[in-house]
């Protein structure tokens, strides 16, 4: 069901001929809802139009099952970098293109690190819940994770007991999952602590122990009751912050970093309209005048994940999905263990020397060998019309939604200086991978 | 499918292929070179006509048994059936039959009996170092000068015609010492003198190897070949390959080969591979030798002119008077049982002289973190010294119990170690091995992971320190962790340390057993057996984890890395077994030899479980 807006941000965007559906317009669908374009996407979406071009984003390829269950095999060997692996190749083009964006915009969100969970089995269980749960109701997927026992882990559940509460986990959601600062006090955190004790695990499964639960009397938010965890949970997911939080979630997520408090409000709403259904919000933001705004396209800086992927994908590479976590890992997203319970910090936080040479270093990996000589498989990656130079050809690969005169002039400078095609053809494409320009969604 | 397996995979699960191609084709018995009848005149071999600066031979003494029966073998046939080989085979493009159909009508007479016929007295190769590019000769010697004659022009015209000049090759372009010459592009010259075949893309080399044969060209092969057993020789002198100036003159692997022979001085391959076969490395001169002997397919890698240096040390031929070898067990048929040499007390003591200083910390390193196992006892002085060089390893499957089935399934593995002090070192490392298991647990405990439980069992009356770990939660899958159930304990003078018990309780059984116990023959030689079954056994039972990883490390499809596995698994399972023999009696000389025993379903009608 699509909502009928007017003069408000989620209004429908209609094209104008001011703002057509064009190739800028569809790779903004398929960079933000996906992870960008393969060769003939970006056609068959100009073909198609927004509706089709959406409904893809949530079409699943049709090894997925088989896609999913792999990793079964080796999760009792207990090695993180497979998981890693396994997650990036369904990033790359084993999942559900929506699925897996959200799932990693939740792992961002509920930022849990194996480094202190040290299990890959539990770690595997969660990205299961933020895969299956994250298109769904928020407040499902928020009471799954309160309960799940990496989750439990790593914000020290199992320490939380009656007469000595652990924070941590009252306090993060609060601060960082549901709520934002500002929208609790100390008493709330320390209060809803006390409901949640009891909550940790046993093995690998959620255990409550009766024992160490605190069942005296609390007050969150103003409200008293002798509230236990669950109680807790549904005070904080009714708190009118929490709607607002997760809407300005999306919205930094998919369109705009800094958003309008106007745009949040007006999303937040849409989701309680929505019974709290992420999928559904997502399906009306995807769709509005916010979302397709010129002024928000090619505005987020991508992250190592993303910018991995989408450079696989338009040059349509078969990679070592292996290969791939490492390489983000090395610009900085190392899959399943966020540095902090914050996650990420995202956009200008992904840059520094470091992590800026490591992009350059490892997307250039594609295009020229480890002596620095072009790769034989080049001609392929920038596939060949008649009518293109190098520069055009390596250009309309990795920017199909164009690049401004100055941009290309420069590449086809660079292009003439070299002395063979193959040359040519590495040479602006890691120009391009050095370029401000490329990492920017 | 495209195959893309590990090359040394490859070649070694061909060789019970080659074997079996050759006894189906009722191949004589080959000769290793200082046994060669000679074919030609005393003192004379086909190799002497390569020329001098030669560092890669490759002989075929007596292929031509093997080529005139053809493809008319039962066993070849069975081998064609095996559906791995077949794989591989189908790889080719052309195949193998087209080839030899192709080739077949362009000599006008069935291909492999014509070959047989021109290398009757045998085949060498020789690669070589030239100015700008790398050169081979070949020089091979007929039966029947006519055949060679009419051959070679056959061949000649065809090639003529493919390259737009049917002409070209009517008339000989040039003579030399006595034989006709012809050019094939402006470096590659062919020759027949006589009873003789040669090739080269030097014609210096070319007129080399003319002159050398010329005076025997009328010699006329004979196809003799009860007396030879080596249906095939490679000869590598990497004392001289090392001296070729690599890129220039077109030889690559001189650095590949200065980088395996620096490998030798690395502390960790001296442990692994051991002192003898670390050593190989060095050797100036590699000679590798396949033979056939029924169902057995041995392959002999001799190298010669070794300088060890310091590490002659190492060597079994410098044990020291403490040297006896675990006993040998008679429970073993279907893993693998190695004797090694691993002089740890020789390592550590002569370790400033064998390893660059970098790697010195690290010994240091290695006594500090073990010393506190072993009660204050001084592991250079005390410890070290009383193991005995001389090691036993068992390898073998595993009973799990069905609630504690670990999902990839490992089969265990077992030490057998001779002390000289039973009651002093023998028991301290028993204790090693509990104090181990409690520092273990005492990480464990601080990541808040189920613990190892110790326990101790009586086994036939002797003492046996286990552990196991706590299986918390079975519904969620068993780790490959739980392959580790170790145990240990002290049979007599014989420490025992195995990575499950069940191993350990039947080492220790059969030990027992073992009332009067002769004095073991000091080993000469280190050795390995091992059992086809067992790797196929180990390789099924992880066939899902082992394809996923090659999808997740390789980046091919699951279909690619299921149908390579296969391939994998079905030429190992040619193998009933394995013998590896690793010699060293002269520091200068080391000799490996490698025996396939090739399995002939056909004839047992024996499948390997699937």
């Amino acid at each position: 069901m699509k909502l009928s807006r007017t003069k408000s941000a989620l209004a429908e965007w209609r094209p104008t001929p001011g703002n057509a559906w064009d190739a800028s317009a569809a790779a903004q669908l398929l960079r933000r809802g996906g992870f960008g374009p393969r060769p003939a996407d970006l056609e068959r979406a100009l073909d198609e139009g927004v509706d089709r071009t959406i409904e893809r984003l949530s079409e699943a390829p049709e090894s997925l099952e088989e896609n999913l269950s792999g990793i079964h095999s080796l999760l009792g060997v207990g090695k993180i970098s497979q998981l890693q692996a396994w997650w990036m190749s369904l990033i790359t083009g084993g999942g559900v293109p929506l699925v897996e964006r959200m799932a990693l915009m939740w792992h961002n969100h509920f930022a849990t690190s194996n480094d202190k969970v040290d299990d890959v089995r539990m770690m595997h269980r969660q990205n299961v819940i933020l895969r299956e749960n994250g298109l769904g109701d928020f407040r499902g997927l928020l009471r799954k994770l309160a309960k799940d026992p990496a989750m439990l882990i790593w914000l020290d559940g199992d320490a939380n007991k009656r007469g000595n509460p652990n924070e941590n986990f009252a306090r993060e959601v609060m601060e960082l999952f549901a709520l934002g600062i500002g929208n609790y006090d100390e008493r709330d955190v320390q209060e809803a602590a006390r409901a949640f004790t009891g909550w940790g695990t046993n093995g690998r499964a959620f255990a409550f122990s009766p024992d160490h639960h605190d069942t005296g009397e609390k007050q969150i938010f103003g409200k008293r009751g002798e509230f236990d965890g669950d109680e807790a949970l549904e005070l904080v997911l009714n708190h009118p912050a929490c709607r607002e939080h997760v809407a300005r979630k999306l919205i930094e997520s998919f369109v705009d970093a800094k958003p309008e408090g106007a745009a949040v409000r007006e999303l937040a709403g849409v989701l309680v309209e929505r019974e709290w259904n992420i999928g559904a919000t997502l399906d009306v933001l995807l769709r509005s005048e916010l979302f397709f705004q010129p002024r928000v396209r090619r505005g987020r800086i991508a992250g190592p994940v993303e910018i991995v992927a989408m450079t696989v994908r338009c040059m349509d590479k078969s990679i070592a999905p292996s290969r791939l976590a490492l390489a983000a890992d090395r610009m900085g997203q190392s899959l399943f263990r966020p540095p902090s319970v914050k996650g990420w910090d995202m956009g200008r936080g992904w840059i520094n020397a470091g992590t800026w040479l490591a992009r350059h270093n490892e997307l250039a990996a594609y295009v020229v060998d480890s002596s620095g000589k072009p790769r034989a498989t080049l001609g392929s990656a920038f596939s060949k019309r008649a009518e293109r130079e190098p520069s055009e050809r390596v250009l309309n690969t990795l920017f199909p939604d164009g690049t401004d005169r100055a941009y290309a002039g420069a590449m086809r400078t660079a292009a003439d200086a070299c002395t063979s095609e193959q040359q040519a053809l590495a040479q602006v494409a890691a120009l391009a991978f050095s370029s401000p320009e490329y990492h920017l969604v | 499918m495209k195959l893309r397996l590990f090359p040394t995979l490859v070649s070694l699960a061909m060789l019970p292929f080659l074997a079996s191609f050759m006894e189906s084709l009722g191949s004589p018995s080959y000769g290793a070179r200082t046994e060669t009848r000679q074919l030609r005149p005393e003192g004379q071999e086909l190799v002497d006509a390569l020329p001098e600066d030669t560092i890669l031979f490759l002989e075929g003494p007596a292929l031509a048994p093997l080529l005139q029966a053809g493809s008319n073998s039962d066993l070849l046939r069975a081998l064609g059936a095996n559906s791995s080989v077949r794989a591989l085979l189908d790889q080719a493009d052309p195949s193998l039959e087209e080839l030899i159909e192709k080739g077949s009508t362009i000599l006008d007479t069935p291909l492999l009996p014509r070959l047989g016929s021109v290398l009757a007295g045998g085949l060498a190769i020789g690669m070589s170092p030239g100015e700008t590019k790398l050169n081979w000769t070949l020089v091979a010697h007929s039966d029947d000068a006519d055949q060679l004659e009419e051959s070679l022009g056959r061949v000649l015209r065809f090639v003529g015609e493919q390259a737009g000049f049917p002409r070209a090759f009517n008339q000989p372009h040039d003579t030399v010492a006595g034989a006709d010459v012809w050019y094939i592009g402006e470096e590659f010259g062919v020759a027949q003198s006589g009873t003789f075949l040669v090739a080269s893309t030097s014609q210096d080399h070319l007129r080399h190897a003319l002159a050398s044969v010329a005076p025997v060209a009328d010699q006329v092969a004979q196809a003799n070949g009860e007396s030879i057993e080596a249906a095939l020789r490679l000869t590598i002198r990497a004392d001289e390959w090392l001296k070729v100036d690599e890129g220039s003159e077109g030889i690559k692997g001189a650095r590949q080969l200065e980088e395996l022979r620096a490998s030798a001085a690395k502390p960790a391959v001296q442990f692994l591979l051991g002192p003898s076969l670390a050593m190989i490395t060095r050797s100036d001169e590699f000679r590798i030798e396949l033979f056939v002997d029924g169902e057995d397919l041995r392959l002999e890698l001799q190298g010669e002119g070794i300088d060890a240096g310091p590490f002659a040390a190492l060597l079994p031929k410098h044990a020291k008077s403490f040297a006896e070898p675990p006993p040998a067990l008679q429970m073993f048929g279907q893993g693998a049982n190695l004797l090694v040499y691993r002089d740890i007390d020789a390592l550590f003591e002569h370790r400033a002289d064998l390893f660059p200083a970098n790697d010195l910390p690290e010994f240091a390193k290695s006594i500090s973190n073990l010393s506190p196992f072993l009660g204050g006892m001084d592991l250079t002085e005390e410890v070290f010294p009383g193991l005995s060089p001389w090691m036993r390893l068992v390898v073998d499957p595993v009973e799990f119990d069905p609630s504690a089935h670990p999902a990839q399934p490992l089969p265990a593995a077992c030490l057998l170690v001779q002390v000289e002090d039973p009651e002093r070192l023998g028991n301290s490392l028993v204790a090693a091995f509990q104090s181990a298991v409690s520092l273990i647990n005492l990480e464990r405990a601080q990541q808040m992971k189920p613990p190892l439980l110790l326990g101790i069992e009586l086994v036939d009356g002797i003492e046996m320190s286990k552990a196991h770990y706590l299986l918390s939660d079975p519904k969620g899958g068993v780790d490959m962790e739980y392959n580790l159930a170790p145990a240990c304990a002290l049979v007599d003078s014989t420490f025992v340390l195995g990575t499950h018990k069940h191993l350990v309780e039947r080492v220790v059984r059969d030990l027992a057993s073992q009332t009067s116990r002769s004095v073991e023959v000091m080993p000469t030689a280190e050795n390995l057996r091992l059992s086809g079954a067992l790797v196929v056994d180990a390789l099924v039972e992880n066939l899902h984890a082992l394809v996923m990883s090659k999808v997740l490390d390789e980046g091919v499809s699951k279909s690619e890395a299921k149908g390579e596995l296969e391939v994998v698994i079905g030429l190992i399972e040619l193998m009933k077994t394995l013998e590896l023999q690793v010699e060293c009696t002269d520091p200068q000389s080391v000799r490996v030899e490698l025996r396939l025993d090739v399995r002939d379903d056909s004839k047992d009608g024996e499948m390997v479980a699937r």
